[in-house]
């Protein structure tokens, strides 16, 4: 039982520690031209979080019912998978790619002329195939910086959402087995 | 002087010209040739009410200053203007330092002074534009500029409604350098127009294209 103890918090650590270095060294899951180090900042930094109110907060936790402690288990494995589907629909739907160049991250709420762009040509991959890749980077910047900056902010809050449930459910799970050793 | 965030950034098309070479030649490594490009400068704060701008590119070894650069037209994506940049500049795909000259500061409506209005980096597809016969002048109009504002005009009137668009006073053959952008070619020879659409591929699939036509 210790060692299954010792597990789970080893994996919540890890859950909360190295997807933001992961990120930082591999670039992964970031929109295009958004900053890296802050998706790993903020990743890394809620994790800890995570771990510290795990960490302080133990006693109570210890006085949660078995079944309520499988209940926030349960349910934040619930919310990693959510945020998991979201985070790769949103990422299939608003960075788009093509080949031979770079990919384009549009915003969720388009404005101005980016918007009546796309309603005229139905798709963003009809829009930049109409438009060009380069002046529909610029259009998105020059009517849509707000909005961008806005989904970005979405997409970070969805992404670090992933590692934190994952952490969050695994540091419970071990407070409840060291529970139960004491018991 | 408030700082001022860099705001400006590369949209548009370059010809490559060279007094020594005849036309749709283009010449590499002469510093004499100049490559015309079409920049968009987007303008980050109602501070300022920006005049016209210049382009600098300052090394040990270079030290360039474009001429003023007078804004040709406004729309969605900031100001365009047109610069002349030393061949041997442009290749180096090297950010360049832009300055507004501005013509007056909401608290000093009178004075003139130039602010730092950040960079640009300069990267472009090669364009080889031709005709059957040659001499022909070409504009070159990006596709959402052509469809949201001048197709619908009459253009082939009131030739000052593309005159802007115009590659220099270079005429076919000639050879310009693009971004990723899809453009509408217009060829002119005589009365006669000719217009195509150029869907442009990335660099890195094809760097040098062609559109060409028979009159």
């Amino acid at each position: 039982m210790e060692k299954l103890k010792t597990s789970l918090k080893a994996a919540s650590g890890v859950f909360a520690i190295i997807p933001g270095l992961a990120v930082l060294a591999t670039n992964i899951g970031v929109p295009p031209n958004c900053s890296k180090v802050m998706f790993f900042a903020t990743i890394e930094s809620f994790g800890i979080f995570t771990l510290l109110l795990l960490r302080f907060n133990q006693d109570t936790f210890k006085l949660f019912s078995i079944k309520t402690i499988n209940c926030l288990a349960i349910g934040t494995i619930g919310v990693f998978a959510f945020a998991l589907f979201l985070y790769l629909y949103l990422f299939s739907e608003y960075v788009v790619e093509f080949s031979g160049t770079s990919p384009l991250f549009f915003p969720i709420w388009p404005q101005g002329e980016l918007k009546q762009g796309l309603a005229t040509m139905g798709s963003k991959i009809n829009l930049v195939k109409e438009w060009g890749r380069d002046d529909v980077f610029h259009v998105i910047r020059s009517s849509s910086s707000l909005m961008l900056t806005y989904t970005t902010l979405f997409f970070l809050f969805v992404y670090q959402l992933i590692f934190v449930s994952l952490t969050f459910a695994f540091g419970i799970l071990a407070l409840r087995v060291g529970e139960t050793d004491n018991n | 002087m408030a700082v001022f965030l860099p705001g400006l950034f590369f949209n548009g098309f370059a010809q490559q010209h060279s007094d020594s070479v005849s036309a749709g030649v283009v010449t590499t490594g002469n510093s004499d040739s100049t490559v015309l490009t079409f920049m968009h400068i987007k303008l980050q704060s109602n501070v300022y009410t920006p005049k016209s701008f210049k382009l600098s590119y300052k090394t040990d070894q270079i030290n360039w200053t474009s001429d003023k650069l007078i804004p040709i037209t406004t729309d969605s994506l900031g100001y365009l203007v047109k610069v002349r940049i030393p061949l041997n500049i442009y290749s180096l795909h090297q950010m360049f330092t832009c300055d507004a000259i501005v013509g007056s500061l909401k608290w000093k409506p009178t004075r003139q002074d130039t602010v730092s209005y950040g960079g640009v980096t300069a990267h472009g597809i090669q364009l080889e534009l031709k005709s059957n016969p040659s001499k022909a002048e070409v504009y070159l109009i990006p596709r959402r500029l052509w469809l949201n504002q001048i197709k619908s005009s009459k253009w082939q009137q009131d030739n000052t409604i593309i005159e802007s668009f115009m590659v220099d006073s270079d005429k076919t053959d000639t050879s310009v350098s693009i971004d990723e952008t899809v453009y509408m070619v217009i060829f002119k020879l005589g009365n006669k127009y000719l217009v195509r659409t150029h869907y442009t591929k990335a660099k890195e699939i094809e760097p040098i294209q062609k559109v060409s036509v028979d009159f």
